[in-house]
């Protein structure tokens, strides 16, 4: 027997009670409508035991067996790695004590220490090799002034920009950002990175003109676009012999943002494609079984971040066409100060 | 600020087990006419059932009108309003136009049916689109582009905000096409959405706003009108293009026998009248059906089913009855599910190819094995041990064509081949109307696009009801404003 149906399980006997006594009442239905058309029995009373056996039928499957599969379905997603909410199991709760058990649950996996970690792992990641960030201010600040005396402008520039970078990525604390501030630190990475590809590497910034002030005043997760644009780069154009154009498209609707971060790069296959876009829609398994992160961090670390901030509805999702680029598709909901 | 009208946020669907979508994504705002293109078609007729249904999800979220119509977590099974207009009408038979678009709609309360004013309340909608179609006329009598324009003008009374348009192409010829989009575009101008399903980038191009790949379920990229010509989109059929491009100069230095096998003479049916045309020895002959009716009077001639009103037909010089004609071979649209006979093994399914010209082929083991042994280079190994339940749809075709290569008929009919195939199932028909072709017959393809058909052909003809129209020769495709990127090769 399967192990799921196997009675050592409080649901399983359950049923098989609800169905005996259902049986009961079906076969004492068919005998009353038997002996009726004997005429043995009233017509009366045959009508009320089908009557009984009917509405046994309909309460225990719209009150209990339905919602218990729900409640069920519910779970099991849960432990796949989709991130439920509590108020799902809003109607579907097997006891006061499970409702309990289920919003500790919520309250741990949304507790800021929780979404602080992520930031951090963000921050992280932004700095592979973190050292003492005033230690580094000081010294790209006196590779400025050395740079400058010595007529080397570039150079100087070059450091402002990093040290720009960095104090953006270190020092601002809180979680939401302007997408002007963010879009600057694009640019400011942007920046960088065109010291060491030249005219190889174009960024493109496209939007709807009637929308823009609404569009750059709207509030997403620090460090959101950033690590994207630095994948695009590394993953994607990096590896091509030619230009390499990077586009960042914003769209407003009623109630969303939807930023789109493509390249022309070297795109990906179809597998690696599901297995990233399963991996986005199931960050849950992370949280919930402690899974290692291989490969894409940046990008499941975006998406944690931006599932625990406004639910599983927002989030990544990455288009890719082989040889021929990649688009990651961020969706936020729009909201300003 | 664009406004949502649908939107699937990444759906994964499950049909008996089976992954129709996977990570869906896509969203159709207010007043766009989006296009799709299906690169794999597995999985479509999963998504356009989950538009109009709301069926149980095994993740995401459906979204309609900014409203949650559908989620994994609960689904209310309703129905959205979502219109569907395909290949296959879904008006009442039997019923006027102005019947169809009023009367059956939800909500139609009168208990009079008052036929002078429905017709009143018709007309601007007519006159909005500058089509003219009695609101009395009966739809079977309508024109395959009048039914599309009843069944959009239906969707739109009924106050339907996305209207889904799958493969109309295949029903609607080049001139109608550009009507209906003229049409689409009135309506996405006063709000509604519309989803264009084509295998033709060509027609995409030419009226949508932008366009999503979808291959096997998932959709693969999302490009805007200017992306659209971009090398990336066009990856997608360049290889079909390449195939195309080097096989016509293959059959362009085929040379041309005048011997005719298939001849229809003075053929009248129920609209068309007085049809006369020759098929000649090995050459590859599309029929343009310019109206649906009249490729429907047509497929009664070929099939047997009706006896023509006058006129005969001949192979090789002789009248037959198709029923019973081994040299005349009839491959029916969508082949692969009308063709294939369920319940029979594959081997037996080869074999019937073969059963008139061998009478006793079925309790013939050495001859079976034979051809057994003889098709497992085109068919593979594989397909006789599969039960033909379980064969793919490539498989399927392979197994249809191979039939009619068995048969050795003079002259293969394929009606509509192209229909409902993805691309790269195309690319797979194409070659196999090609292999009958290089053994000799007479292919005569009956379409009514003829992006695909074109690409084979020796000679074209248009019918009309009242019989051929036009006909060109190989040498003048040139001058025919075909929308396919290679037919630059015959200017």
């Amino acid at each position: 027997m399967r192990e799921e149906y196997r009675l050592k399980y409080i649901s399983n006997r359950i049923f098989l009670i609800a169905v005996i006594i259902f049986l009961y009442f079906a076969e004492e239905a068919v005998r009353n409508v038997l002996l009726e058309l004997r005429g043995e029995e009233t017509m009366f009373r045959a009508c009320i035991h089908v009557l009984i056996a009917l509405l046994y039928f309909l309460v225990v499957w719209f009150g209990v067996v339905l919602p218990y599969r729900r409640s069920e379905l519910l779970v099991r997603r849960f432990l796949e790695g989709y991130l439920t909410e509590s108020r799902d199991f809003a109607e579907v709760f097997q006891s006061p004590s499970m409702k309990r058990q289920m919003d500790e649950i919520e309250k741990i996996l949304r507790s800021p220490k929780m979404i602080d970690l992520n930031k951090r792992q963000a921050q992280y990641l932004a700095l592979q090799n973190q050292i003492n960030p005033h230690f580094l201010y000081n010294t790209l600040e006196s590779i400025r002034g050395e740079a400058l005396i010595a007529g080397l402008s570039g150079v100087a520039d070059m450091t402002e920009a990093l040290a720009k970078f960095f104090r953006y990525t270190i020092t601002n604390v809180e979680n939401l950002v302007t997408v002007q501030d963010e879009l600057d630190n694009c640019e400011t990475y942007f920046l960088i990175q065109k010291y060491r590809f030249g005219e190889r590497l174009q960024l493109h910034v496209d939007y709807d003109s009637e929308d823009w002030e609404d569009i750059m005043g709207c509030r997403i997760p620090k460090l959101t676009l950033q690590p994207i644009l630095e994948n695009s780069i590394i993953h994607g154009t990096e590896l091509k012999v030619d230009t390499g154009n990077l586009r960042i498209q914003f769209e407003r609707t009623q109630d969303r943002l939807l930023i789109r971060i493509s390249d022309d790069g070297v795109g990906m296959d179809e597998e690696t494609l599901a297995k990233l876009n399963r991996k986005l829609g199931r960050d849950g398994n992370e949280l919930i079984h402690g899974e290692e992160r291989k490969g894409g961090i940046a990008l499941a670390n975006v998406n944690s971040r931006i599932h625990l901030l406004f639910g599983e509805e927002y989030g990544l999702h990455v288009y890719s066409v082989p040889q021929k680029g990649t688009d990651v598709e961020v969706t936020i909901p729009f909201q300003m100060d | 600020m664009r406004q949502e009208v649908f939107r699937m946020e990444r759906v994964t669907y499950l049909d008996k087990g089976s992954k129709q979508l996977e990570d869906f994504n896509l969203q159709i705002y207010r007043g766009e006419i989006m296009g799709m293109v299906p690169i794999r078609a597995h999985g479509l007729q999963a998504f356009l059932q989950l538009m109009q249904t709301n069926m149980p999800l095994y993740d995401g979220h459906v979204y309609y009108c900014g409203e949650r119509v559908n989620s994994w977590k609960s689904t209310r099974r309703s129905v959205n309003r979502i219109g569907v207009i395909d290949a296959h009408s879904r008006l009442v038979e039997h019923m006027t136009v102005s019947d169809n678009i009023f009367v059956l709609r939800q909500g139609f309360r009168q208990n009079l049916i008052k036929n002078r004013l429905l017709q009143r309340q018709l007309a601007p909608f007519m006159e909005d689109i500058g089509v003219h179609i009695p609101a009395d006329a009966y739809v079977d009598r309508l024109s395959a582009f009048e039914r599309v324009t009843v069944e959009l003008l239906r969707a739109v009374v009924a106050g339907y905000r996305l209207i889904v348009l799958h493969e109309i192409g295949t029903v609607i010829n080049g001139s109608e096409l550009g009507k209906l989009y003229e049409i689409m575009h009135h309506y996405a101008g006063q709000g509604f959405s519309f989803l264009y399903v084509s295998l033709h980038l060509e027609e995409i191009m030419e009226v949508c706003d932008r366009v999503a790949l979808f291959s096997s379920g998932r959709i693969q990229k999302v490009a805007g009108r200017a992306e659209m010509k971009s090398e990336i989109v066009q990856s997608y059929t360049i290889e079909f293009d390449k195939m195309i491009r080097y096989h016509m100069g293959r059959r362009s230095a085929a040379g041309k026998n005048k011997k005719a096998v298939l001849s229809l003479s003075h053929i009248s049916g129920e609209v068309l009248t007085d049809f006369t045309m020759e098929v000649y020895e090995g050459e590859c002959l599309v029929v343009q059906n310019l109206d649906e009716q009249v490729l429907r009077d047509i497929l009664s001639v070929l099939y047997g089913d009706r006896k023509p009103r006058e006129g005969k037909l001949c192979v090789g010089g002789r009248p037959i009855r198709p029923a019973s004609c081994r040299d005349l071979a009839l491959i029916s649209a969508d082949p692969t599910r009308t063709m294939v006979f369920q319940g029979m093994s594959c081997l037996d399914n080869l074999c019937m190819g073969l059963s008139r010209r061998v009478p006793g082929i079925w309790k013939n083991t050495r001859m079976k094995n034979s051809v057994k042994r003889e098709y497992a280079e085109i068919l593979g190994e594989d397909v006789f041990v599969t039960p033909v339940e379980a064969l793919g749809d490539r498989q399927r075709y392979q197994l249809v064509y191979t039939r009619v290569l068995l048969q050795k008929p003079k002259v293969v009919v394929c009606v509509q081949p192209f229909r409902g195939a993805d691309l790269a199932h195309r690319v797979f028909i194409w070659k196999m109307m090609e292999m009958l072709l290089d053994r000799g017959m007479a292919v005569v393809i009956l379409t009514i696009n003829l992006a695909d058909s074109m690409s084979l052909a020796d000679r074209l003809i248009r019918v009309g009801k009242e019989g051929i129209v036009q006909e060109v020769e190989k040498e003048a495709f040139g001058s025919l404003s075909i929308a396919a990127p290679w037919m630059d090769l015959y200017r």
